[in-house]
């Protein structure tokens, strides 16, 4: 080969190399739309991860409270959409569209996006406050999961029974208060304290419906008088389905919920209103069916309205329950006498009481997604609740069914790999 | 005649091509000489217009204009070979010898030809570009033909039933929607099956149009291509696969379509075509009645306040509360969409004048267009204004430049439709009679309160479009040898789209969108390309010719969005999104750039047998930073063996045949991005202010790689009967490889469903026939009969999944079936004593969502030289459509008679459509095939629910539609003078006159959202219109 041609011949393959390389650098293009992960820091963006998944769980809790409070019957579905109206007929195919989109998604994002933050190795494990929120969020998480369905799963695990999902709560919840209680730097103590004391109260509704009562009794009793933890919610136009408080979002904006007949009673815990002329309910034969007013919940009147997840309220109804009939009926005495009801007169045998108990608790935590925890606890004893074969109360729908938990969705037993095992 | 000889009078934006390739100088430094004549029609003498004579070696054309006349100057003086084409006419070759000076006269008389083998083409391939030369079908349109008598404003218009293998599909009746556009089945399950669009070289933005501002319309989005003129259009080009596409690269697999406008006729006067037309747009449609049983509320004849009285119920039967006397209610029924005539007839005029010329060096074609379209409901109109400029210039022999600017603006108005609670049909089919009220207040028989077409109709969902596609091709033959083409070119759009519902004290929409709402979006997308191609030609021998040809290509696109809400108004007439009380902006960003090298070799052997080989190296930057390169084979054979000696003077009756076949690659490339792990940014509140957070959005997939389309193809071309009749019949087989997967996330990942990650997972395979038959079986003086037939059929099967489970519950992948098939649980018996209807325990397959057997048989014939009347006829059949319209009417929101009434259905019928409704007992009942079964209720459910057995509501789409008839006149000279005019057509046309079909829904084409892959459910969507047009083609 001549001089020449292994000249020619280099600066060609120089040529076309360059060309490739510059070719490369071309096809790097930016996509600002989206947070590569690469781009987080493990460490500096922990807060962001771990506040972010608390607030999953806020987002998922006003989606539950809503479809559950069709199936228990603390509101009627003023929808149409069938998809909606099958909760409020406790028949809840797995292949319904808002089961997968709107009640399983939503609580699975909130447990899957704690582990974002419990994967990684932050510093100070013991007192690590964005691994606190993260177990506090998956703690709720799970439990919602084993209150609300009849299965349960994380990550596309394995299946879980309700007694999983409850011990899994129990340890996150447990997780999360270790840390609360071991934080003592200010500013941090107030704000850890408080999440533990919330896990506490969620540790205690765990153990209840898993039917350790010593256990959720001793937890309940330690929750200090007067505490109160709220989900914080936002109004922001552009960020409503995060942020904003879904119970008003669905009343205003939607017209999907009306308070159920059952449920229209003159009591301060349970505020509702005819709806004014500007608020419709999206059904618009809803009062033609009911033969009823459209009436609204008040109870969270703006998208910026806080909904209470834990509270000392809560610890003494889980404690009375866990004690029985006496504590019990001590405890609706005193509630009914400061929500200016007359007391308590009915039989005192245990199915009444616990019935008027079941009552009292309803009123006391309306639209809190209680319900249907306790359906699946206390049976018969939870009033008011949609009764199976009977006809639903629009016409051209099926009769009401008799589910007491919500199945997973399809999407998720087809896609999960673990339910095929 | 003119001449350009001063590089200073052309386009300054060709210089810049122009000036890097023409060192050859102006026409005046060769010796040279000038030929002109004229071009007719053999068989009736009339003179052709369009006709192309190319000067052979040289970049030299004209084209003949409407007298037939043609002209080329500067033509080298020498040996002169012209080449005579035109679409439907045998091309001829002439040569002679012309001497410098001297003006030469070449007339020519065409025969008619169904045999097209001397055609050029010019998309899918490199080197000759003959048809003869090519192994893959190339299949081509005249647009021009076709526009000046067929109804056509939009490009799915002109492609529709015209090729076999093209399967388009207008979705419904709404003005300016989107049509889905299939070659040759669907290419892909999960990325888009939209062939590419290439405009004179250049690639063009196409598909559904801006999604994200038109939320509220549906499926029935506004379509890129209805933003382009058709009447712009020479021809377009039809690469239907990867055995012809594989040089358009990794983005080709659902094949490529490239639209050649009209260009300037060097050397023919300057003249002009005005055309006028109008279209009267019948809905065609009754749409069905509502009913109910009356209630005793509704038959109160006194309610409070007395103005909510039913008038439809007074003096009925009430239904008891337990339902028991439901035989003895009253039912009574409303249509509020016919008492409130929300269709309407609509009109399109439209005006289109095209001026055409050049000097002896230079052609231009202008045009402007406008056409204003009123649908056939209230707020639907598709106004378009456009112009086009395209100017080439021939410097010398050796090099000529074509620019083109094409401008458009386009105002789409599009009603709510399909799925969508303002929709007409989903506001008129869903109301119930019992809420008609005698003030007319509520719903009074609306879905929603207050919602009536005058509450519809003021909904603003309008979108205007701004458009310009620029490209520029040099051609420059530096010696007999070697031709270069250089093609550069960019589409740049801009929409400005509005959503606007009217602040109201009657509560017509949804909660606080009453205070009035306003979306405003801007959406940009530039596409850039850049593409060059230099062929090289050498013969050893008598006998071998060479090609061999390499070039590259650049593509880039950048879309970018900005859409801002508002809400709250203080008055209607200030509604920006200023004048709002809260406010919210949102901001989309996609790049992609796409980078591929080219070459091939092509040998022919006496211009009888050519087989090529080629390939494309290619990368895209969906693939993340570190973009992957891969290769892009192909090879391809074609022998016209008629030719052979030994074929003599044909065999018997067949005169013509030419075997072909072709193996190719291309690919298929997710969206940008799709190979990262990512989050999306979503606030947190804390402290009582929101702060930015993250959530999971996609677990992403670094080792993405293209889909990798490989097709084979083989067939023949022949001419029978003295070349009178044509077939074209091609076999072919399509597999895409690395099948692109967009495998469902089981929600507990965390990740939104439609960011499952895109993987790389399974095959699936497309093979068919594509039969044309083009036939003349009559061509006299005064009486011609051209007919056509095409056929084609398609199989499709998922033939690997690799681990990926079936997925889909109505639309269905699953390996050995048809992507997206339809599935329910089927059912097994029916027994009307027991009324239990036994269904099957698994999903299982109802049918395909594609046809599997398209044809279209046109026939078009002349009378007495002027009188033409063309018919065409279309048919599918094989593929199912989700009627959901009826389910839904029948079993969600009970509206249909067809339920209702309990004599419209057999018991039969009953129960298939909707199980047994005793209450108490299951509608439908599994059976307990599963080996686990019988057992416990939640490994074996029994019952069935009507949402999952849906064998009554999948229907066969099968259909056959007489789609168009037109009846032209081509006016006589003395009475087109009467307009001042040389010629003069009138045009009488109906368009989508009559449908044969099983189907029970309103239409068989019906999609409610056409942009999505597989979706074909007919839910609450505007059918399909009836059109007549008036038409009138002016020449002066």
């Amino acid at each position: 080969m001549t001089a020449q041609k292994i000249v020619s011949r280099a600066a060609a393959t120089l040529a076309v190399s360059a060309g490739l390389a510059g070719c490369t650098d071309y096809l790097t293009v930016k996509n600002p739309t989206v947070i590569e992960v690469t781009t987080l820091d493990p460490i500096a963006d922990a807060p962001v991860l771990a506040n972010s998944a608390v607030q999953n769980l806020a987002a998922a809790y006003g989606w539950l409270i809503m479809y559950t409070s069709w199936m228990a019957g603390e509101t009627d579905v003023a929808e149409t959409f069938p998809t909606r109206n099958e909760f409020g007929r406790r028949a809840v195919d797995p292949t319904n569209g808002s089961l997968s989109t709107d009640v399983w998604f939503p609580l699975s994002q909130a447990a899957a996006s704690t582990y974002l933050v419990l994967a990684k190795e932050l510093p100070t494990p013991e007192t690590n406050l964005n691994y606190q929120k993260a177990h506090f969020a998956l703690g709720w998480s799970f439990l919602f999961m084993a209150e609300d369905f009849c299965q349960g799963t994380v990550r596309a695990g394995p299946p879980l029974t309700t007694a999983a999902m409850l011990d899994s709560a129990i340890a996150h919840f447990t997780a999360a208060m270790d840390i609360g209680n071991a934080v003592t730097a200010a500013p941090d103590t107030a704000a850890s304290r408080n999440m533990a004391r919330a896990s506490l109260v969620g540790r205690a509704r765990a153990k209840l419906q898993k039917g350790d009562k010593p256990g959720a009794l001793a937890d309940a009793n330690t929750v200090p008088a007067g505490f109160t933890y709220n989900l914080a919610y936002f109004d922001d136009l552009s960020n409503r389905t995060r942020v904003g408080n879904r119970l008003w979002q669905f009343t205003a904006d939607r017209g999907s919920m009306a308070i159920a007949p059952a449920w229209r009673v003159v009591d301060p815990r349970v505020p509702q209103r005819v709806a004014p002329s500007n608020l419709l309910p999206q059904d618009a034969n809803y009062t033609v069916d009911r033969g009823l007013p459209y009436v609204i919940q008040d109870k969270y009147p703006g998208f910026g309205s806080a909904i209470r997840l834990a509270s000392k309220l809560e610890a003494d109804y889980i404690a009375a329950e866990a004690t029985g009939s006496a504590a019990e009926l001590t405890l609706i005495q005193a509630r009914r006498a400061a929500n200016g009801q007359p007391a308590y007169g009915g039989p005192t045998d245990d199915p009444s009481v616990l019935e008027e108990f079941e009552t009292q608790r309803g009123l006391e935590f309306f639209l809190e997604n209680k319900r249907l925890g306790d359906l699946v606890r206390n049976g018969a004893a939870v009033r008011f609740v949609p009764v199976p074969g009977s006809t639903y109360f629009k016409p051209g729908f099926s009769p009401v069914g008799n589910q007491t938990c919500i199945p997973l969705p399809i999407t998720e037993t087809d896609n999960n790999p673990n339910f095929h095992p | 005649m003119r001449t350009i000889t001063s590089w200073r009078l052309f386009l300054p934006g060709l210089m810049i091509g122009g000036a890097v390739l023409a060192g050859a100088g102006g026409l005046a430094a060769q010796a040279s000489g000038t030929v002109s004549g004229s071009v007719t029609d053999q068989a009736s003498g009339r003179p052709l217009g369009d006709v192309r004579i190319h000067v052979a070696g040289t970049t030299l054309q004209g084209v003949t204009d409407l007298r037939g006349l043609y002209r080329i100057a500067g033509v080298p003086a020498g040996s002169v070979t012209l080449e005579v084409r035109r679409i439907g006419y045998k091309a001829v070759e002439k040569t002679f010898t012309l001497t410098a000076g001297e003006q030469v006269a070449q007339d020519f008389a065409l025969s008619t030809s169904v045999v097209t083998l001397e055609e050029v083409v010019i998309s899918g391939t490199a080197g000759d570009q003959k048809r003869r030369a090519q192994g893959a079908v190339v299949s081509e349109i005249s647009v021009s033909d076709i526009a000046q008598n067929a109804p056509v404003r939009t490009f799915e218009q002109v492609l529709q039933s015209r090729v076999p293998g093209v399967s388009v599909t207008l979705a419904s009746g709404t003005s300016g929607a989107f049509s889905a556009i299939r070659i040759r089945g669907a290419a892909s399950i999960s990325l888009s099956n939209e062939p590419l669009i290439y405009v004179d070289g250049v690639k063009i933005t196409q598909g559904a149009g801006n999604t994200s501002a038109t939320f509220g319309v549906g499926g029935q989005v506004t379509g890129r291509l209805s933003e382009l003129n058709p009447k712009d259009f020479e021809s377009i080009e039809v690469v239907k696969g990867p055995a012809a596409a594989t040089l358009y690269g990794a983005d080709a697999s659902a094949g490529v379509i490239q639209i050649i406008t009209k260009k300037g006729k060097q050397g023919s006067r300057f003249s002009q075509t005005l055309s006028l037309e109008y279209d009267n747009i019948d809905p065609h449609f009754t749409p069905p009645t509502n009913y109910a049983f009356c209630t005793a509320a509704a038959v109160n004849p006194n309610p409070t306040p007395i103005g909510t009285r039913n008038p439809l119920c007074q003096g009925g039967v009430a239904l008891l509360p337990d339902g028991s006397n439901i035989a003895t209610a009253t039912l009574v029924s409303d249509n509020p969409l016919v008492r409130e005539k929300a269709f309407r007839h609509g009109n399109t005029k439209e005006v289109q004048w095209t001026g055409t010329g050049g000097g002896s060096n230079f052609g231009y074609y202008l045009s402007g267009n406008y056409g204003a379209e009123d649908g056939t409901t209230p707020n639907n109109a598709f106004d378009r204004r456009s112009g086009r400029v395209n100017f080439n210039w021939t410097p010398s022999s050796k090099l000529t430049l074509d620019a083109g600017v094409g401008m458009t603006r386009t105002n789409f108005v599009l009603p709510d439709d399909d799925n969508n609670v303002y929709g007409y049909l989903g506001g008129g089919l869903l109301g119930t009679p019992l809420t008609r009220r005698d003030d007319g207040t509520g719903n009074n028989g609306w879905f929603g309160s207050e919602r009536n077409v005058a509450a519809i109709r003021a909904i603003e969902n309008d979108q205007q479009t701004h458009r310009t596609i620029a490209t520029a091709t040099a051609n420059w033959i530096p010696l007999s040898w070697w031709t270069n083409r250089f093609t550069v070119g960019a589409d740049w759009l801009r929409d400005e789209a509005r959503r606007f519902f009217p602040k109201n004290t009657r509560g017509s929409y949804q909660g606080l969108s009453n205070t009035g709402d306003i979306s405003e979006n801007r959406e940009g997308e530039e596409r850039y390309t850049i593409d060059f191609l230099s062929n090289a030609r050498a013969s050893t021998g008598p006998h071998l010719t060479h090609n061999i040809s390499a070039g590259f290509q650049v593509l880039d696109r950048r879309n970018e969005n900005v859409q801002a809400t508002g809400q709250g108004l203080t008055v209607n007439s200030n509604n920006t999104i200023s004048a709002t009380s809260s406010r919210s902006a949102q901001q989309g960003f996609v790049q992609q750039r796409q980078v591929g090298f080219l070459g091939q070799y092509q040998a022919s052997w006496n211009d009888k047998l050519y087989a090529s080989v080629g390939g494309r190296i290619d990368a895209n930057s969906s693939f993340g930073n570190t973009a992957e390169w891969f290769f892009l084979p192909k090879a391809s054979l074609s022998y016209v063996i008629s030719e052979e000696r030994f074929w003599g003077t044909g065999m018997g009756f067949l005169n013509t045949l030419r075997l072909r076949g072709a193996w190719g690659q291309t690919g298929r490339s997710p969206t940008p991005g799709a190979a990262l792990q990512t989050l999306t940014a979503a606030p947190f509140i804390q402290a009582g202010t929101e702060q930015p957070g993250a959530i999971p959005n996609s677990p992403g997939n670094d080792s993405l790689k293209a889909e990798r389309g490989v097709e084979y193809e083989a067939g023949f071309d022949a001419g029978m009967f003295g070349n009178r009749v044509g077939v074209e019949l091609t076999y072919f087989r399509k597999t895409s490889k690395n099948l692109l997967l967009q495998k469902p996330l089981p929600p507990s990942l965390g990740f939104p469903a439609n960011q499952a990650p895109f993987v790389n997972i399974g095959k699936l395979r497309n093979q068919g026939i594509e039969l044309g038959i083009t036939a003349q079986p009559v061509q006299r003086r005064l009486l011609s009969w051209d007919m056509r037939l095409g056929l084609s059929t398609l199989n499709s099967k998922i033939v690997d999944m690799g681990d990926v489970a079936p997925f889909g519950t109505l639309n269905r992948n699953s390996e050995g079936f048809e992507p997206g098939m339809f599935v329910g649980n089927r059912i097994r018996s029916i027994d009307t004593l027991t009324k239990i209807v036994i269904v099957s325990d698994t999903l299982e397959r109802i049918g395909p969502v594609l046809p599997t057997l398209e044809g279209n048989l046109s026939s078009d014939l002349t009378l007495f030289r002027n009188f033409r009347i063309y018919a065409l006829l279309d048919w599918k059949t094989g593929n199912y459509l989700y009627n959901l319209t009826d389910f839904f009417r029948e079993t969600q929101l009970v509206r249909s008679n067809r339920r209702l009434d309990p004599t419209a259905l057999s018991a039969y019928e009953k129960l298939r459509r909707y199980g047994n409704q005793t209450p108490g007992q299951d509608a439908f009942v599994r059976e307990q095939k599963l080996p686990t079964c019988p057992g416990p209720i939640t490994v074996c459910p029994r019952a069935a629910t009507v949402n999952e057995v849906r064998d009554a509501f999948v229907q066969k789409a099968d259909f056959a539609k007489l789609r168009e008839v037109s009846v032209s006149y081509l006016l006589p000279v003395k009475w087109a003078g009467y307009f001042r005019a040389q010629s003069a057509s009138f045009t009488v046309s109906g368009q989508n006159l009559h449908t044969w079909t099983s189907y029970e829904g309103f239409d068989p084409e019906l999609i409610s959202n056409a942009a999505t892959n597989f979706g074909r459910s007919d839910f609450l969507t505007i059918p399909p219109a009836r059109r007549v047009v008036v038409k009138m083609n002016l020449t002066f």
